[in-house]
């Protein structure tokens, strides 16, 4: 269990006091308790000397009483006599004479000869006979019957021992109570007979108005605690007054304790009082500061949980403390509710908004989509997404300052055209999406292309008017998803697709995204497929028609997907060009192809080997020092290497191409122009281009034999070629008839399957050295081999 | 006293424990023999009274027998008389004394006086006699009655010497005003015919120093 914080200020205050009380109290009762063991031990020991004392003067009275007595020639004579009434007439006599007791006579056997109080006769024993023998008298105290008495005993002498005469004091209530006047101590005698180990006792006198309980069989002379029948406690200390074979009798002071305690009880009250006063001031005390401390934290408590749920804008109601830390971790508090409170907001509007235009971002969008799905039947709408075309190149052309503002007008624009039916965010750039609802489907191709030319204004930015062009990738609810993620990927790949085509508006069709998973998959698979060498390389030879020889071979990559198969070059360089990778494709390429070329050097097999380049790799400087180095590297010279460029890879961008060939030229590499009659290249760029072939597309040879425009085209460019100073290379050659045809037409070479398919290196080797041209010819038998492998592929 | 004192058993036993009678006779001639008493620790037991008593011992001494009073003392300390013997108790000190005997052989009281009183004391019964004196409670003395046969004090060397022939003694007695029971200590049948006779007796002596006044009766308790 969690105690409250007053609890905990609380407890340790008041066990704290609680036990200083308790030990303040115990000390006071057993210093007190101490004290009035010791005074009382004290008093006793006073009191037994005192007693001692007194019995001491008492004695000393006896002694000096009766030796008088026994001395005087009257009292000897009386004895002497043996006359039984004169002698008990003597001591009658003699005991008013001195105020004694009692008096006794013993003849020298210790039997009573005369006493003076008859109901008490004694005989004295042979123990105090000898005793007196010995010391000349005796003082003690004899236990006679129910009485005790302080005695002395002297023999008669007359002149030599006739008698012993007894004279006594009793000890009785009188001698008590003079004894307790003199020491204000209780005191008790008590007579016991001997018999055996009992002791009977038969004789007792207290000054106690009860009885005190001695549960002592033992006698001791030891301080003893005994309670009375009413429950009064008394310190006794014994005092031994005689002991002999017959009797003991003791005498016991007696210092009431009970008293003496009484006596502390105000004191004990007082210091009870105290505590208890201590004890409540301090819980008050305790109180009003837990108080002051908890009720703060409490009220931070509230406003904190306040905060942690949200409410960062309530304010919370003043809290009036005067203490200085108080104030100032209030005021903190205000500080902090009102810097979250701000800070959230911006943090919310950064994560729902794009941060330039202020239009929502991608999240805001999803939910925005999400919610209205979630209306339910009869819900339709678009989720349509925006791309500026060549954006890029308003950022270059008239800096970021003029992009920025021409991307925050054009997202207010977007904005406002699509009205209230519609949000407009942005993604990233240049991407923009906007979800459109529509009554019904129909309207929505009408709607998009409406959107498509409201957005398409020029747009005016520091006088400077730009052309707005956009691209539009469409999917749309139900049709094309089920949840806001689906439906704005499917409108991104609608928007790719249309990129990729070329066109401006695409509407999602199903089995698009597969299509699009499947090139993102190639795309990953194609950076471990370089590094892995999964990839491989064919290579197809070209027929010399002046040499009849096999004179050069055109390296084509392959590539065989574990999973997938055979991927078709076109597939998968488009891929490597749109995702960054083709220079390491080409670098790996060219390597590979080194490789080879420098093996087939040391095998004497002379081909020179073809390496098509794409527009990517000759829109880039630096391939050409790569190819020096790579040359150098594998002992190659640069005739062993030749360069295929694609007549509209080199159209693209026609000057950096050049530019680039230019540089391929310089290193000695001939280069040859593919695919041409494809690229719309004009004559005088042709003119201008550093190329030393033309290699006619295969559109053109595939049908020549049988298509009129061909032969004439073919044999048009064969001549304009020879001409302008260039080699003719055909390929597609697939018929015996192709190759007599552009034999005749003056072709430098032929390419084709009727020569051989595209083979792997090794089989190249094989085949090359059992190649002749003139026979291939007659016989028309083309390479099973390679033939076979292309179809396993 | 001498009715008790005859039916003692001691009064047939030959040796006792306590008392033990060496007689020894000497040589034949029947003149003077010696009896020499002494105590348990065989020093002579000075005062000791020897009587002896038989066929034909008689004592025919009739004088006044002296008990003088010097320095505060009786002297001699004990004397033996015969029966109906007088005594005379001259004074011979410059202080008075009150003479006196609480004793039942002869009870008596001589009231202060000095000098020599005119009328001695005649002690007709046989027995002991303390002598004290009322003023003077340090004086003690003792006269010895006897009724016949031969008696005397021993000299300082404890010794008492007879005439009459050993054969004649039937009895012998010694008194000592210490003897340990109080009784004499008597002898009968023959004697052995020796010279000297030497008898040891048991006498108690007196404290040796009296106790100072204060501490008189020793310890108060116990």
């Amino acid at each position: 269990m969690k105690l409250s914080l007053r609890s905990h200020i609380l407890l340790p205050f008041i066990i704290l006091i609680i036990v200083t009380s308790i030990a303040i109290i115990g000390s006071v009762f057993f210093a007190t308790r101490n004290n009035i063991n010791n005074q009382a031990e004290e008093a006793l020991h006073t009191g037994k000397r005192v007693f001692e004392r007194l019995m001491s003067v008492r004695g000393n009275q006896l002694i000096t009483s009766s030796e008088i007595l026994v001395s005087d020639f009257g009292f000897k004579t009386a004895i002497a006599s043996e006359d039984k009434n004169t002698i008990l007439s003597a001591l009658e006599n003699y005991q008013q004479r001195i105020n004694v007791d009692l008096m006794m006579i013993h003849d020298l056997d210790g039997t009573l000869v005369s006493t003076t109080d008859k109901k008490h006769p004694y005989i004295l024993t042979k123990e105090i006979i000898n005793k007196i023998k010995e010391d000349g008298g005796i003082l003690t105290a004899l236990l006679i019957k129910d009485s005790a008495y302080q005695v002395a005993i002297l023999p008669v002498m007359a002149p030599t021992t006739i008698a012993w005469a007894t004279v006594g004091v009793a000890i009785d209530n009188d001698f008590a109570n003079q004894l307790k006047t003199l020491t204000n101590l209780d005191i008790s005698f008590s007579g016991n007979t001997k018999d055996g180990d009992t002791n009977l006792e038969i004789f007792h006198i207290s000054t106690l108005s009860t009885a005190a309980s001695k549960n002592q069989s033992q006698f001791s002379e030891e301080m003893m605690h005994v309670t009375t029948s009413q429950k009064e406690e008394f310190l006794s200390l014994p005092i031994t007054i005689t002991e002999n074979n017959e009797f003991l009798i003791h005498a016991y002071v007696f210092s009431s304790l009970t008293n003496a305690y009484a006596q502390y009880n105000p004191l004990k009250w007082q210091i009870f009082v105290i505590t208890m006063l201590a004890l409540i001031l301090s819980i008050i005390g305790a109180l009003l500061i837990s108080k002051n401390i908890s009720q703060p934290i409490a009220f931070f408590v509230k406003a904190a949980k306040k905060i942690s749920d949200g409410h960062y804008n309530e304010q919370t109601s003043q809290f009036v403390q005067n203490t200085q830390e108080i104030s100032e971790l209030e005021e903190s508090f205000r500080k902090m509710q009102t810097g979250i409170s701000e800070r959230e907001t911006k943090i919310l509007h950064q994560a729902y908004h794009d941060t330039l235009t202020g239009l929502p971002n991608r999240t805001q969008t999803k939910d925005y989509i999400n919610t209205l799905i979630k209306k339910g039947h009869g819900t339709e709408f678009s989720v349509i997404s925006i791309n500026i075309i060549g954006f890029s190149q308003i950022n270059d052309t008239f800096g970021f300052d003029v992009g920025d503002n021409f991307l925050k007008t054009f997202a207010e624009r977007l904005n406002e055209s699509t009205g209230n039916n519609s949000h407009a965010s942005r993604l990233s750039a240049d991407d923009f999406i906007t979800v459109m609802t529509s009554a019904c489907l129909d309207t929505i191709a009408k709607d998009t292309k409406h959107l498509k030319e409201t957005l398409e204004k020029s747009i005016n930015i520091s006088g400077i008017d730009i052309a707005v062009s956009i691209r539009l990738g469409v999917s749309l609810y139900p049709e094309h998803g089920a949840d806001a993620e689906q439906l704005l990927r499917r409108s991104s790949i609608a928007l790719n697709v249309a990129e990729s085509r070329n066109i401006s508006l695409d509407f999602y069709q199903p089995g698009e995204e597969k299509e699009h998973l499947k090139r993102i998959r190639l795309i990953s698979d194609l950076g471990d497929a370089i590094k892995n060498n999964d990839l491989v390389m064919y290579y197809q030879p070209k027929v010399d028609l002046h040499t009849q020889t096999i004179t050069q071979v055109e390296a084509l990559i392959r590539w065989i997907h574990k999973d997938l198969g055979f991927i078709p070059p076109d597939d998968f360089i488009g891929l490597a060009e749109s995702s960054g990778m083709m220079p390491d494709l080409t670098r790996w390429v060219l390597t590979s192809v080194a490789g080879q070329a420098k093996s087939w050097r040391q095998q004497n097999i002379d081909v020179i080997v073809a390496i098509n380049l794409s527009a990517h790799d000759i829109a880039h400087d630096g391939l050409p020092s790569f190819i020096t180095q790579l040359l150098s590297d594998h002992q190659l010279t640069a005739n062993d290497f030749m360069l295929e460029i694609t007549e509209s890879a080199v159209m693209e961008n026609p000057h950096q191409a050049i530019q680039v060939l230019e540089q391929f030229k310089s290193l000695g590499i001939d280069l040859s122009i593919d695919d041409f009659g494809t690229g719309y290249s004009s004559l005088s760029q042709l003119k201008s281009m550093p190329v030393d072939e033309l290699k006619i597309d295969k559109s053109f040879i595939l049908n020549l034999e049988s298509n009129k425009d061909d032969q004439v085209i073919v044999q048009s460019t064969i001549q304009l070629g020879h001409n302008i100073g260039l080699r003719i290379v055909a390929e597609g050659v697939e018929t015996q008839a192709a190759w007599h045809l552009l034999e005749q037409w003056g072709c430098d070479k032929l390419q084709g399957y009727f020569i051989s398919r595209p083979v792997p290196a090794d089989d190249f080797t094989a085949w090359y050295p059992h190649y002749q041209v003139s026979e291939f010819c007659h016989n028309q038998k083309p390479m099973n081999v390679a033939l076979t492998r292309e179809a396993e592929s | 006293m001498k009715k008790h004192e005859l039916s003692s058993p001691q009064c047939t036993s030959t040796l006792n424990s306590s008392i033990i009678l060496i007689l020894l006779f000497l040589s034949s001639p029947a003149s003077a023999w010696t009896v020499t008493v002494l105590d348990q620790d065989g020093q002579p037991a000075q005062n000791a009274v020897v009587h002896i008593s038989g066929p034909g011992i008689t004592s025919s001494d009739t004088d006044v027998a002296i008990m003088d009073q010097v320095n505060r003392q009786y002297s001699p300390h004990v004397l033996a008389i015969r029966k109906n013997q007088k005594v005379s108790f001259p004074n011979s000190d410059n202080v008075r004394h009150h003479v006196y005997s609480f004793s039942k052989t002869k009870p008596f009281e001589m009231k202060l006086y000095a000098g020599t009183p005119n009328n001695p004391i005649t002690f007709e019964t046989e027995g002991i006699v303390v002598l004290g004196c009322n003023i003077h409670d340090s004086m003690l003395g003792y006269i010895a009655v006897y009724g016949d046969g031969k008696f005397g004090v021993v000299d300082d060397a404890g010794k008492i010497v007879f005439s009459e022939p050993q054969k004649s003694v039937a009895t012998l007695d010694i008194w000592h005003p210490n003897l340990a029971d109080k009784t004499k200590t008597h002898y009968s049948g023959h004697l052995s015919g020796q010279n000297n006779i030497t008898v040891t007796i048991n006498i108690t002596h007196p404290p040796k120093k009296t106790p100072s006044k204060k501490n008189k009766f020793g310890r108060f308790y116990k």
